[in-house]
C-alpha cells in the first residue's frame, strides 16, 4: 500500500507535505466538521480546559466521567470537576444507570487522533463505558499531541490492541435528512470539545 | 409495494410529473453529487481508488475462503455466526434470537440489508416491534413507505410533509410548526432515545468486517449506529457475503473513499469499530453478538462477468449522477436498491425474478462508470444484463448449496467479452453496410444529406413509421439541423458557433 506507507512514515512532530503540523491540520479540520480545538495546553492547564469546558456545557446537569481512562485519571478530572460544583458522574456510581442518557456533559481521552479529518478515537474499557461519548448532550475529550496521526491508515497501523469498541469521531452528532440541511446533536452530543496536551510531557505515552 | 405493479414507464411518468419530488431530488443529487466529483479531482483520492479497487477484488478471488477465516475470527471472540443463503432463512434466524431472547422491542441502525429481506413484516408478524432509528428511516417508517435513496432513504420527504406526519403520530400534543427542522429533530431524538433505551435487541447491517480482526465497521453521522452497539443486550449483525475485507488496516482506505463518495465527508461523525460483545470488565455493550451472513444469490456471481458487482460499497454515487435516477428517484424502480446499482443488482439478486426491465432504465450514457469509487464498469454490466434478460430465467446460473469446503478461484473472466457473432444474418449485413458507407468521408456526408431529408416530416409523425415507432414510445425523435457539423465548421469565424 504504497499511500499508507507513505503517509505513515511521517513522525507526529514533523509537518505534513502542505508544510501545516499535524496540530494545525487537526485543529482545521475539526473546525470544518463543527468541533471545536483547544489547545495545545500543558497538561495542568489542559485538564483545567477540560474540567471548566464540561462544567459550563452541563449547565447544571450530570458531568459523567471516564473514570478508567488513563488521561482522565492521570490529569485528576474527577476532582478538579468536584472542585468546580460539577455533578460528577461515575460509572460504578449506583446512579450512573438512571443519569447517564440525561448528563449534560461526558468527559473522556482519546487513544489516538488523525490530523487529515478532525477526529478522535475513544477505546472503550473497565470503568470507561461506551456511553460516557454518546449520551451526554456534550462531548469534551482529551488528546495528547503525540498521539496524532496522520490519517486513517497511519492511525489503524499505530493501535497495538483493539477494544470490544473503537470509535472514531470527527465531530458532533449530525443530520442532513430533512431537505439536505445540517442539524446538530440528532442522537449523539450536539458539541465536540477536544483539548489538546501540548507534546513533550510524559502523558503522550500513556499507551 | 402496489406501486411496483404498474409498468416501470408509468412509475417513472408519475414520478416526473410530481413536482414536490422533482424539487427534492434536483437539491439532493446535486449536493451528494459533490462528493464523487471531489474524488475524481483529488490525487490521493485517485491513488485510494485503485487501492480501493483492488482490495474488492482480493475478495472476491477467494470469497468462500475470506467468509471461513472471518467466521473463524468472530467464534473466536464469542459471535454466534449463521449462514442465510435466501432472504427467508436470514428472516427466519434474526426472527428466532429475538424470539428466543425474548425480545419485544427492537432497535435498528439504517441497513439496506435489512431492507432487502424485509425483515421488519417478519418481526411484527413474530409480535416484535421493530423501530427505525435513522431519522429519515423513522420518516418513511412513520409513512409506511420504502427508501427511496440508498444514503438519505428520505430525501423525497419536505420538511412540511414531516411536521405533517410527525403531528399525525402524537395526535394529542401540541402541532409541530411545519416548517422549524430543529423542533422536528428535537421531537425525533426524544421519541428515538426512549427506543433505544428499552429495547431489547438491535439489528444493524455492516459496511465492512475485517477477516484478520473480526471487526465490524459502521459508519453514522446521527449516531444511532453506536446506540445500538451500546445499549441493547443483544446485537445482530446482517452482513451481505461481499462486505468482507481481508484487513482492518484495509478500512484505512475504503472507509474514508466511501464516506467520500457518499456525502462528500472526509470521515462521517462516527466509525464505529467492534470486535466482539462487551468483555467481563466492561459496563456497557452487547452482552451478545450474531453475525448472519447473507448470500442471496451473491456467491453464483462470482467468477461471472456480473462478479464486478460484488465489489460495490453502497455508497449511492451512481444515484446521484444518473440521468435517470435524478429525474424519476428511487421509488419509480420499485425496487430496495434503486439507480444503476440497482438496475444492476436487483434482477442479479433475485436470479432474474425481480427487476427484468430495471436495465432499461438507463441512457447508458456512462456517468455511473466514472462516479464508481471501485471502478465497477455499470454502465456495460447493464448492457449485458439487457442481452441476458431477453431469454427467460435467471441471468447466471445458481451456485452450489452452502457451505461448500475452499475452492481455488476460478481464471477472471475476460473483460470484455469475446464475440460470439450470433447475430442474424441481415443484422450483419446492414451494419456490415453501413460500416462500409461510413468508413470514406463521401459515403459519410452523403448519408448525413440524407438523414438531413427527414426535417421535412414532423417529428411527431415519425412517432407512426413502422419500425421508428417501437423505438419512439419513450422518446422523443430528435430532428437533423439544417447545417450538418461539417457546414458549420467550414464556415466559422472566430468563435465557431
Amino acid at each position: 500500500m504504497v499511500r499508507s506507507e507513505r503517509l505513515s512514515s511521517i513522525r507526529s512532530d514533523a509537518e505534513t507535505p502542505d508544510g501545516l503540523s499535524l496540530l494545525d491540520r487537526f485543529a482545521a479540520a475539526l473546525r470544518a466538521n463543527a468541533g471545536f480545538c483547544h489547545g495545545p495546553f500543558a497538561p495542568d492547564a489542559a485538564a483545567d480546559v477540560a474540567a471548566r469546558l464540561a462544567a459550563e456545557r452541563a449547565a447544571g446537569r450530570p458531568v459523567a466521567v471516564a473514570a478508567g481512562d488513563a488521561l482522565v485519571v492521570g490529569l485528576g478530572i474527577p476532582a478538579r470537576l468536584g472542585q468546580l460544583g460539577a455533578r460528577l458522574l461515575l460509572p460504578d456510581d449506583h446512579r450512573w444507570p438512571t443519569e447517564i442518557a440525561s448528563a449534560g456533559a461526558g468527559v473522556t481521552g482519546a487513544v489516538r487522533g488523525l490530523a487529515a479529518t478532525g477526529t478522535v478515537a475513544i477505546a472503550c474499557g473497565p470503568r470507561s463505558p461506551r456511553s460516557v461519548s454518546l449520551l451526554p448532550r456534550a462531548h469534551v475529550c482529551l488528546l495528547a499531541a503525540t498521539d496524532l496521526t496522520v490519517d486513517l491508515s497511519a492511525g489503524l497501523a499505530s493501535l497495538t490492541a483493539l477494544p470490544s469498541a473503537l470509535t472514531w469521531i470527527s465531530g458532533p452528532s449530525r443530520s442532513a435528512d430533512l431537505e439536505m440541511k445540517i442539524t446538530l446533536g440528532i442522537h449523539g452530543p450536539a458539541s465536540l470539545d477536544v483539548v489538546v496536551i501540548a507534546a513533550g510531557n510524559s502523558h503522550g505515552t500513556h499507551r | 409495494m402496489s406501486h411496483s405493479v404498474l409498468p416501470l414507464a408509468e412509475r417513472a411518468r408519475r414520478a416526473i410529473d410530481d413536482r414536490t419530488l422533482q424539487q427534492a431530488l434536483r437539491t439532493a443529487t446535486a449536493e451528494l453529487a459533490r462528493g464523487s466529483e471531489l474524488t475524481r479531482g483529488d490525487e490521493d483520492l485517485q491513488v485510494a481508488r485503485r487501492e480501493a479497487a483492488r482490495i474488492r477484488r482480493e475478495v472476491l478471488a477467494d470469497l468462500d475462503g475470506w467468509l471461513d477465516r472471518l467466521q473463524a475470527r468472530l467464534e473466536s471472540l464469542g459471535v454466534v455466526v449463521h449462514r442465510a443463503a435466501t432472504p427467508e432463512d436470514a428472516r427466519r434466524i434474526i426472527v428466532a434470537i429475538a424470539a428466543r431472547e425474548g425480545a419485544r422491542l427492537v432497535v435498528k441502525s439504517k441497513s439496506m440489508a435489512t431492507e432487502e429481506i424485509h425483515l421488519n413484516p417478519a418481526l411484527a408478524a413474530a409480535g416484535i416491534e421493530a423501530v427505525e432509528t435513522d431519522l429519515g428511516e423513522y420518516i418513511i417508517q412513520l409513512a409506511g413507505e420504502a427508501p427511496s435513496h440508498i444514503i438519505v432513504p428520505a430525501v423525497h420527504k419536505t420538511v412540511p410533509q414531516v411536521a405533517e406526519l410527525f403531528n399525525t403520530v402524537r395526535a394529542d400534543a401540541p402541532p409541530l410548526p411545519a416548517d422549524d427542522r430543529e423542533a422536528l429533530c428535537a421531537y425525533a431524538r426524544q421519541e428515538l432515545r426512549s427506543k433505544f433505551l428499552a429495547a431489547d435487541l438491535a439489528v444493524t447491517g455492516a459496511n465492512f468486517v475485517a477477516a484478520d480482526t473480526g471487526t465490524i465497521l459502521l459508519v453514522s453521522n446521527e449516531g444511532n449506529a453506536r446506540m445500538c452497539t451500546s445499549l441493547p443486550r443483544v446485537h445482530v449483525c446482517l452482513m451481505p457475503v461481499e462486505k468482507v475485507i481481508p484487513r482492518l488496516a484495509d478500512a484505512g482506505v475504503l472507509v474514508p473513499l466511501l464516506t467520500q463518495s457518499a456525502t462528500a465527508q472526509p470521515l462521517t461523525s462516527y466509525l464505529s469499530m467492534i470486535t466482539g460483545p462487551r468483555r467481563p470488565d466492561e459496563s456497557d455493550g452487547p452482552e451478545r453478538m450474531h453475525v448472519v451472513f447473507l448470500d442471496h444469490h451473491r456467491r453464483s456471481l462470482v467468477g461471472t462477468p456480473y462478479e464486478e458487482m460484488l465489489a460495490c460499497v453502497r455508497c449511492g454515487a451512481c444515484l446521484n449522477v444518473c440521468p435517470i435516477y435524478r429525474r424519476i428517484g428511487g421509488h419509480a424502480y420499485g425496487s430496495t436498491y434503486p439507480g444503476p446499482m440497482g438496475a444492476v443488482l436487483t434482477p442479479l439478486l433475485s436470479a432474474g425474478e425481480e427487476g427484468r426491465d430495471l436495465p432499461d432504465a438507463s441512457s447508458l450514457c456512462g456517468a455511473c462508470n466514472d462516479a464508481c469509487p471501485v471502478d465497477i464498469p455499470l454502465a456495460d454490466l447493464l448492457v449485458r444484463l439487457r442481452a441476458d434478460l431477453r431469454r427467460p430465467g435467471p441471468p447466471v446460473d445458481p451456485a452450489p448449496a452452502w457451505p461448500t469446503p475452499t475452492r481455488p478461484a476460478p481464471p477472471p473472466a475476460p473483460w470484455p467479452p469475446p464475440r460470439s457473432g450470433r447475430w442474424p444474418r441481415p443484422r450483419r449485413l446492414a451494419f456490415g453496410l453501413w460500416a462500409r458507407l461510413w468508413a470514406s468521408p463521401a459515403g459519410y456526408r452523403a448519408s448525413s444529406r440524407l438523414a438531413r431529408l427527414g426535417r421535412i416530416v414532423p417529428s411527431k409523425a415519425w412517432c407512426r413509421v413502422p419500425l421508428i415507432s417501437g423505438w419512439a414510445a419513450g422518446r422523443d425523435v430528435p430532428l437533423p439541423d439544417s447545417r450538418s457539423f461539417h457546414d458549420r465548421w467550414a464556415g466559422r469565424s472566430d468563435s465557431p458557433w
